[in-house]
């Protein structure tokens, strides 16, 4: 994982269900330079899918998706396993959302 | 009894304005509605008895047994009738494991099929057996050379879709059945999406259908096990016919009225296909036109051409998939969704999952035998907007 909790460059968007984690990482996306990489944490199954095919039809590139230790997230024991999706920004081929009322606020 | 099958040249009448989930199950088709209520008076009977109404209902069961092996293309004692298409489908896996249980218990599939096939394998895993699913493309197409690769010494059966009832993309089943009739391994084909939406695959050794899907009664399952495929009914034996015709029905008294009513309906959808399916084509072709130029963000899915007629799904990012059919409902649509949240699980469809397609905002659009192309016209003029509040409902 690059960057910790609080790190900017790292959403988190543990228990937030489809399709919260895909917009928090549209939003940070948006504020984000192009070339800048994200860590988005995520918990929730569709994440697994859905994090490649926004990369895919954004443009963006999946650097890497890692599941995550219990000790790397420090929660208490029990609680669902997240993986990081380490993305890079490639905002050159890729539109404005917010035209059609897509999370750009 | 009467013919209720004159009624095929009848207009078929639409089903009811925005119903667009056929793939879900069609309201009763009027030939089917017709042939049900003559068959509820004449062939109530048990038509295993020998006076004069228990020979009628066999008479009926017997005429319904020959309609669906025509619209099959199989002989009639090779149709078995059950009580929906996931029976059939359960009866099938597990009566070709039987038959096939001295050589091994593997078992082959594609990763794309209906989740009853992959709970019949499921349960032939869990008592020791072993399964392999096949991967597919990212238009949902089963990679046949590698389905043919997963053939071993020890495989009992394989299980290939026809096509894919959440996407429609049509599967390589003459390919696959090519290399399972090479090993000797018999293949289940689960039909259910495409019977009575247009030519069948050949090949298959046992094929699996649902009525509800064509426009018969939701009860009524079909499967059909062609002569010399070695198939043994699961479960105790049952006092009705061993062999001959029957003999791969469901244990029990059958529904007569319902199979009547169901094998009518496929002759009326089967006759009418060559027409019916080219108009649907033309609109689901519309329909996948139209999301992709008006609805930002979103992946239609499936394969472009190698598809059903009638099924167009697609996926919108930032939507929530519940959302957008809460709201294409409040709009007067019926449609489904693959995406997590409508589910009973977190899980994202298997189908969507194995495609690697977006999973979020889906939307399956099926269209139903007859339907108003002016339905279509309205969906169409109504989703951008739907998708749009549905969007600026999550950030809210």
């Amino acid at each position: 994982v690059t960057g910790t909790l609080g790190t900017p460059g790292v959403v988190d968007a543990r228990g937030l269900r489809c399709p919260m984690p895909v917009i928090e990482l549209q939003r940070a996306a948006q504020r984000a330079a192009d070339g800048a990489v994200l860590t988005l944490l995520a918990d929730d199954p569709a994440a697994v899918t859905d994090v490649p095919a926004w990369c895919r039809m954004r443009g963006h590139i999946l650097l890497s998706v890692e599941l995550l230790s219990v000790e790397q997230l420090s929660v208490e024991q029990g609680e669902q396993g997240a993986s990081a999706y380490q993305v890079q920004l490639r905002k050159s081929g890729a539109g404005s959302a917010s035209a059609d009322g897509s999370p750009a606020r | 009894m009467g013919n209720p099958v004159g009624s095929t040249a009848r207009p078929q009448p639409p089903a009811p304005a925005g119903f667009l989930d056929a793939a879900s199950g069609e309201p009763l088709h009027p030939a089917g509605r017709a042939a049900l209520l003559a068959a509820l008076d004449e062939g109530w009977a048990d038509p295993a008895r020998l006076y004069g109404a228990g020979r009628r209902a066999r008479l009926a069961l017997d005429r319904a047994r020959e309609q669906v092996a025509a619209a099959l293309g199989c002989r009639p004692d090779e149709v078995g009738f059950a009580g929906s298409g996931t029976e059939a489908v359960h009866r099938g896996v597990a009566g070709l494991a039987l038959g096939r249980r001295r050589v091994g218990t593997h078992l082959v599939a594609s990763a794309v099929e209906h989740s009853c096939v992959l709970h019949a394998a499921e349960l032939l895993v869990a008592a020791g057996g072993r399964s392999t699913l096949v991967g597919v493309d990212q238009a949902g197409v089963v990679d046949d050379a590698a389905f043919a690769a997963a053939l071993a010494p020890g495989t009992a059966l394989a299980c290939l879709q026809s096509a894919n009832h959440e996407v429609g993309t049509t599967q390589p089943v003459e390919a696959v059945a090519a290399a399972c009739a090479e090993q000797g391994v018999p293949l289940l084909v689960d039909a259910a999406a495409s019977v009575g939406r247009g030519p069948l695959p050949g090949g298959w050794s046992a094929l699996t259908a649902s009525a509800a899907k064509w426009g018969g009664p939701a009860g009524v399952g079909v499967l059909s096990v062609r002569t010399g495929v070695r198939w043994r009914s699961p479960g105790p034996a049952d006092s009705r016919a061993v062999s001959g015709p029957g003999a791969l029905d469901a244990p029990g008294r059958p529904d007569v009225p319902a199979v009547v009513a169901a094998a009518a309906a496929l002759e009326a959808v089967v006759t009418a296909a060559p027409v019916e399916d080219a108009r649907l084509r033309g609109l689901t072709d519309r329909i996948r036109a139209t999301v992709a130029a008006t609805v930002p963000d979103c992946e239609v899915l499936g394969h472009p051409t190698d598809r059903l007629p009638h099924i167009v799904t697609f996926s919108c990012l930032y939507a929530s998939g519940e959302a957008l059919l809460l709201e294409l409902d409040r709009a007067g649509f019926a449609v489904t969704s693959g995406s997590s949240c409508s589910s009973s699980t977190l899980e994202p469809s298997h189908v969507l999952v194995a495609m690697g397609a977006l999973a979020q905002g889906n939307v399956r659009v099926s269209l139903p035998h007859g339907v108003d192309p002016a339905d279509v016209d309205r969906f169409l003029q109504v989703l951008p907007g739907a998708v749009q509040r549905v969007r600026a409902e999550a950030v809210r």
